[in-house]
């Protein structure tokens, strides 16, 4: 079962993405900042990691940072999940540009679509 | 007149004579007697005694005689003479001296008469003389009469003028009042470089007072810099080469206590008739205040951003689940209100997006990343992307003619604004079809989106790119938009150094909209590069 890690401070979208993941066959592996998301993932070693990019603490960019630059951690995908557009002055996008698989909009995407596009890049890197 | 002399004379002879006669009868004769006698005798001393007394007898008539004469030949003439010259003195010029005789006192007097008889005739000419003077004297009156006019006219223009020139100082000193009031800084700057006026709020920024400042030269005054990295920026030396301002970025002032202040600022060149500069007005205002607002209004967006789009996220994603079942059955009477709020939200996003869109374009803080790629391409993927919806409504849409020249634009900003007009185009087309071509023209690739939908009417075309503009549902029977997308998109395209506009619409016939974007190295789009530059140092 692969390992999924949610990244959101949000409770509600936490409980809401876990709900879909977890109906889609995934293990779902939760934390609420970009610190603890770090954490987890150096001792899990979650197969993909959806990142919020705001979130209180530490937040996404600086978390993906930390990620990328260890090397337990630097080769799991990571995918943006948002609700700032892209192109807004507080997204790096400079940072986000190498590292990031995708970048989502959680406000203009189903949950469906989300679980199907991770399928879709799981099935491809196997 | 010689008659009257001569029985005058004649008479006075005569008398003279007889006088004369007397004498020599009881003088000269008895005194010759007695000489006589005396020498005979040689007695002389012996009868002085007598000598003496016929001496003085004899003496006195001879004396009275010749005063007589005196009397009648030189002061009598004399008196009149004298006489006369007295009338003459008193001014009368009538009388003459009278002549008895022909010795000295007779040329005299008639001297005299000749002179009275000049003097008269001097005097009548002179009469005549002012007679004519008086003449031109009245000539003079009357002119000076004309000047005194004049003159009182003068006074009155006179008057005016100093009227005019009250009214004058008065508005000079109204500009002067005004200057200094004003709520902005304005310092005046003459050709030599040197201020020559600052008002109160220029004063106050600086920390130079009017007479320290006035008279130094500017630049030991006004230290403005870029507010962002405070460079030395000197905006005033160009207007003096009469060169347009160019932008220079957000100015900051450095005061003479090396305080900071952000400025909004502006410089005119002061010209003389001939239209050369005699020197420079810099007017410049504290803006403070609004960069904190800008900062108090870029953080509501920014927080809005987020904390307006985390719930509604929850509340369009769980809808989705349930609609999709990932929480079990529900009733068939549930899917249409569970469809209708799904809808709902999704235009309650759609519009909080939009309009978190104008807020960042408006303020500049939206990132555009100048790519060079083929439009050609970029219609062909989002064209496909659409063919879905189109077959749905069975409506043909299809590319015409296409340019295959490079263009230079924000890739993602492209696709934005063609999704947006096809999108337009899909929703309000119900039969037909919508063909996208392109064309190259004056360094602009412009695209075309034809549809054979409901048209506008002209007055809703003159407001279609304004924002919260769209056509009332009840005329369109359409779901409702945000009447924000066109405005973004046609201020994207502005941005990216094209534009976007309606090329025509009938109403029942369909519309022709177009964008153009900048070809990939032309002068537009190097002024797009510079437009897209200073918008991130903002």
């Amino acid at each position: 079962m692969p390992k999924i890690l949610l990244v959101e401070d949000d409770i509600t979208l936490q409980k809401m993405y876990k709900d879909k993941l977890q109906k889609e066959g995934y293990e779902v592996l939760q934390a609420y900042d970009g610190k603890e998301g770090y954490e987890v993932a150096k001792s899990e070693r979650p197969d993909f990691i959806l990142l919020d990019l705001m979130m209180p603490r530490t937040d996404g960019v600086a978390s993906l940072k930390l990620l990328k630059e260890n090397e337990e951690t630097s080769s799991i995908p990571v995918a943006i999940l948002s609700v700032v557009p892209e192109d807004s002055f507080e997204v790096d996008t400079e940072v986000l540009l190498k590292d990031k698989v995708a970048y989502w909009r959680k406000d203009l995407t189903k949950p469906s679509y989300i679980v199907s596009e991770i399928d879709k890049f799981l099935k491809k890197s196997k | 007149m010689y008659n009257k002399l001569s029985i005058k004379m004649a008479k006075a002879i005569l008398f003279y004579l007889c006088i004369l006669s007397i004498w020599i009868a009881f003088v000269v004769l008895p005194l010759s007697d007695l000489i006589l006698k005396s020498v005979e005798d040689n007695m002389v001393l012996h009868h002085l005694g007598e000598f003496l007394v016929i001496f003085v007898l004899g003496i006195l008539p001879v004396t009275f005689v010749l005063w007589r004469i005196i009397r009648q030949l030189v002061i009598k003439p004399l008196l009149q003479i004298t006489d006369i010259t007295k009338t003459l003195a008193m001014g009368n010029l009538e009388k003459r001296i009278e002549i008895y005789s022909d010795d000295e006192f007779a040329e005299l007097s008639e001297n005299i008469n000749k002179m009275i008889a000049n003097m008269l005739s001097s005097l009548q000419s002179m009469i005549v003389a002012l007679q004519k003077n008086h003449q031109k004297e009245i000539v003079l009156a009357k002119n000076i009469e004309q000047l005194e006019k004049s003159k009182q006219e003068t006074q009155s223009v006179l008057i005016e003028l100093q009227k005019e020139k009250n009214k004058l100082q008065e508005s000079n000193a109204k500009d002067e009042a005004i200057l200094t009031s004003i709520g902005d800084a304005v310092v005046a700057i003459d050709e030599n470089r040197n201020i020559f006026l600052i008002n109160s709020v220029a004063s106050q920024i600086t920390r130079f007072t009017p007479e320290e400042a006035q008279g130094r030269p500017y630049s030991e005054v006004l230290h403005f810099v870029t507010e962002k990295d405070e460079r030395l920026v000197n905006f005033i030396e160009p207007v003096y080469r009469r060169e347009p301002l160019a932008s220079v970025g957000r100015l900051a002032i450095i005061n003479r206590e090396n305080q900071k202040i952000p400025i909004a600022e502006t410089a005119a060149a002061i010209k003389d008739q001939n239209g050369l500069v005699q020197g420079v007005v810099v007017i410049f205002r504290d803006i403070t205040k609004e960069r904190q607002l800008d900062k108090l209004k870029d953080e509501f967006v920014s927080v809005a951003s987020h904390e307006l789009r985390t719930p509604m996220t929850a509340v369009k994603g769980m809808l989705s689940m349930i609609l999709e079942g990932d929480y079990g059955q529900f009733s068939d009477e549930l899917k249409e209100p569970l469809t209708d709020i799904a809808s709902s939200t999704d235009r309650l996003i759609d519009l909080v997006n939009d309009m978190l869109d104008v807020s960042r374009i408006e303020a500049g803080r939206v990132k555009i990343s100048l790519n060079t790629f083929k439009l050609s391409e970029v219609v062909n993927e989002i064209v496909g992307l659409l063919q879905p919806i189109a077959k749905q409504k069975n409506i043909e849409l299809k590319i015409d003619n296409q340019s295959t020249f490079t263009v230079q634009a924000d890739l993602n900003k492209v696709k934005q604004i063609l999704n947006n007009l096809i999108g337009n185009s899909l929703k309000f087309t119900d039969q037909g079809s919508i063909s996208v071509s392109s064309k190259i023209e004056n360094e602009l690739v412009k695209v075309y989106v034809k549809d054979t939908g409901m048209g506008i009417t002209e007055e809703d075309q003159k407001k279609l790119f304004t924002k919260f503009t769209q056509i009332s549902t009840q005329q369109t029977g359409k779901p409702p938009g945000t009447g924000l997308g066109l405005y973004i998109s046609k201020q994207l395209c502005q941005i990216m150094g094209g534009d976007m506009w309606i090329e025509s619409s009938v109403l029942g016939k369909g519309s022709l909209f177009a964008f153009s974007v900048p070809v990939a190295g032309s002068s537009l789009a190097k002024e797009a590069v510079d437009r897209v530059a200073s918008m991130k140092t903002a």
